[in-house]
């Protein structure tokens, strides 16, 4: 198997504006790598398309991971990173979420969400349901704070 | 930390044997600790722990500059600090739209496989002395050491040694090191080629390795595996071939997949091939790199010469505010990924426009392939979980960040 050149984010776009039109609320590129933006409701049938559809075949789950901006009204922004290893290409997808929203876990999709999304709900308190199971994983298990929010002091408690 | 794992995984039920191993174990590489639920020497799940070393290095990154944090990526993946900060300095390059000179290309190649050398050394040597073969970790650290001598002969650190900066390099290698490093290259054949015979076709090895943690190319997919761990199981993605970044687009190399079969002995079949393409590539940078600078003249991130400093006010300036706030770097985000020793190391990075990251994300490569080892060892004997821990290669420092 060899590996194909990068899939130019343009191609990509026209695809996916193609069979995800309703659900894509905005795209835009940058530095030739394509970054949709959801909703949080529609997250697992986007998930499924982009996994399961022939030509796109995002099969590989790259990253998962949050950004906190207080003072917004939905202020985690939840950052996926999506790739498809036969085809060579990328896609990043974002929905944002209010801190006590939930959201669908992607390991159902992907089972290597699993740790990543622990993670995200440990450090940011990213709360995933249908996740195969849940819990802390850098900190311990009865801590009681999300450390990678801005509200967090950086010099720790 | 362990305790209510250790009660979740025994149950009500007195059957079976509830067997805690590491943080301190040896042949766990670090602080992992994996909880073990036996049934007589087979497993029947295996909970691995970690954390025991998170040092919130993505908190921290919030508060230093662009250049500081190169101090904390040296110490995630340790063992090939080289790797982490090429890691790094690519996604803040692509953020900062900072171009590097083709020289310093060329000689991160040289930095990034010198790295992935000393890395693999590491994990072939503790990989082996796990399963018993005690040699190898002896001629393993030997060759190591020259690498480190060759990264102090670079610049003076020996393994966390932040050699690059954004734009390229703080200043060109002596004569010396070119010199040591075209001499050390034939050493290093010499050696891994010591390593093949004494280990692939010893029956010792064979034994612990052969279909023992297999997992079939779609699994490996699926379960977001990189590196190693999924070109073992047939899967010939490397990031250098498919997002080429340094010069890797301008040197010829094999992604080897070793026998295909996913199981340990294939990684191990692999890693000892990727030395020896890590070799080739840096033969060949060192046969065709250009001559020029190896750091950019983009005043953002260059530092003034020394004259100039004391003669002109503005470079006094632009001085002073590079090394107090450093660099602004425009809003936005980007992710860029390498191919680490240990899988795909990638950085996502957005900036709110001040000389800081809002915020820093790491996706380690140890950390993911970590996450198969319940699924590699489930239904195997005790003795295989220390094979397996040795074949993912990880490191705890790049997996608890």
């Amino acid at each position: 198997m060899s590996i194909p050149p990068p899939v130019a984010a343009d191609t990509i776009q026209e695809r996916v504006k193609s069979v995800l039109d309703d659900k894509v609320i905005a795209a835009n590129t940058l530095r030739n790598f394509l970054t949709i933006e959801i909703a949080p409701e529609d997250l697992l049938a986007v998930a499924t398309v982009l996994r399961d559809d022939p030509e796109l075949r995002f099969n590989y789950f790259g990253d998962v991971t949050a950004v906190h901006w207080p003072g917004e009204a939905r202020e985690l922004e939840v950052v996926y990173h999506l790739r498809s290893i036969p085809a060579n290409r990328n896609i990043r997808v974002k929905t944002r979420i209010a801190a006590e929203e939930t959201i669908e876990s992607m390991a159902q999709v992907w089972p290597g969400a699993d740790w990543p999304e622990r993670e995200v709900y440990d450090l940011m308190g990213v709360n995933f349901v249908n996740h195969p199971d849940l819990r802390r994983i850098l900190m311990d298990e009865d801590y009681q704070y999300h450390p990678l929010r801005k509200d967090f002091p950086r010099e720790g408690l | 930390m362990a305790t209510v794992e250790i009660e979740r995984i025994a149950g009500d039920d007195d059957s079976g044997l509830v067997l805690n191993m590491g943080p301190q174990h040896p042949s766990t590489h670090g602080v992992l600790r994996v909880v073990l639920k036996m049934n007589g020497e087979y497993i029947e799940e295996a909970v691995p722990i970690i954390g025991y070393l998170h040092r919130g290095t993505e908190k921290i990154a919030e508060s230093e500059s662009y250049t500081q944090i190169l101090g904390y990526t040296d110490r995630m993946d340790y063992t090939a600090a080289a790797s982490s900060n090429l890691g790094w300095l690519v996604a803040v390059e692509s953020l900062a739209g900072i171009e590097v000179p083709e020289r310093a290309q060329w000689l991160r190649c040289i930095v990034g496989e010198l790295g992935r050398l000393a890395g693999h050394l590491v994990w072939i040597g503790t990989h082996a002395l796990d399963i018993g073969a005690m040699s190898v970790f002896l001629y393993a650290f030997r060759a190591r050491e020259r690498v480190l001598e060759l990264f102090e002969e670079l610049c003076g650190a020996r393994m966390t040694h932040s050699v690059m900066r954004p734009g390229g390099f703080l200043e060109e290698p002596s004569e010396t090191f070119y010199e040591k490093l075209e001499s050390s290259l034939d050493y290093f054949l010499k050696e891994i080629n010591q390593y093949d015979k004494l280990l692939t076709k010893n029956d010792l090895w064979l034994g612990r390795t052969v279909d023992v943690g297999v997992i079939s190319g779609d699994d490996a997919i699926a379960m977001g595996l990189s590196g190693p761990c999924l070109r073992g199981s047939g899967v010939a993605w490397d990031i250098r071939k498919a997002e080429p970044y340094a010069a890797y687009n301008k040197v010829e190399f094999d992604v080897p997949t070793g026998t295909g079969e996913g199981d340990v002995f294939s990684r191990y079949l692999l890693r000892i091939e990727e030395m020896r393409q890590s070799v080739r590539i840096m033969r060949q940078v060192i046969e065709h790199m250009p001559p020029g600078p190896v750091m950019t003249d983009d005043s953002r991130v260059a530092r003034p010469d020394t004259p100039r400093l004391y003669t002109d006010m503005e470079a006094m300036i632009n001085h002073f505010w590079m090394y107090i706030h450093g660099f602004p770097v425009q809003r936005g985000e980007t992710y860029a990924a390498i191919e680490a020793p240990k899988g795909e190391l990638g950085f996502y990075v957005v900036s709110d426009g001040s000389g800081k990251p809002y915020r820093m994300h790491v996706r380690s490569p140890s950390f993911v392939n970590l996450q198969s080892l319940p699924y590699l060892v489930k239904g195997r004997l005790l003795a295989d979980v220390v094979s397996v821990i040795g074949s993912i290669d990880i490191v705890l420092g790049e997996i608890d960040r």
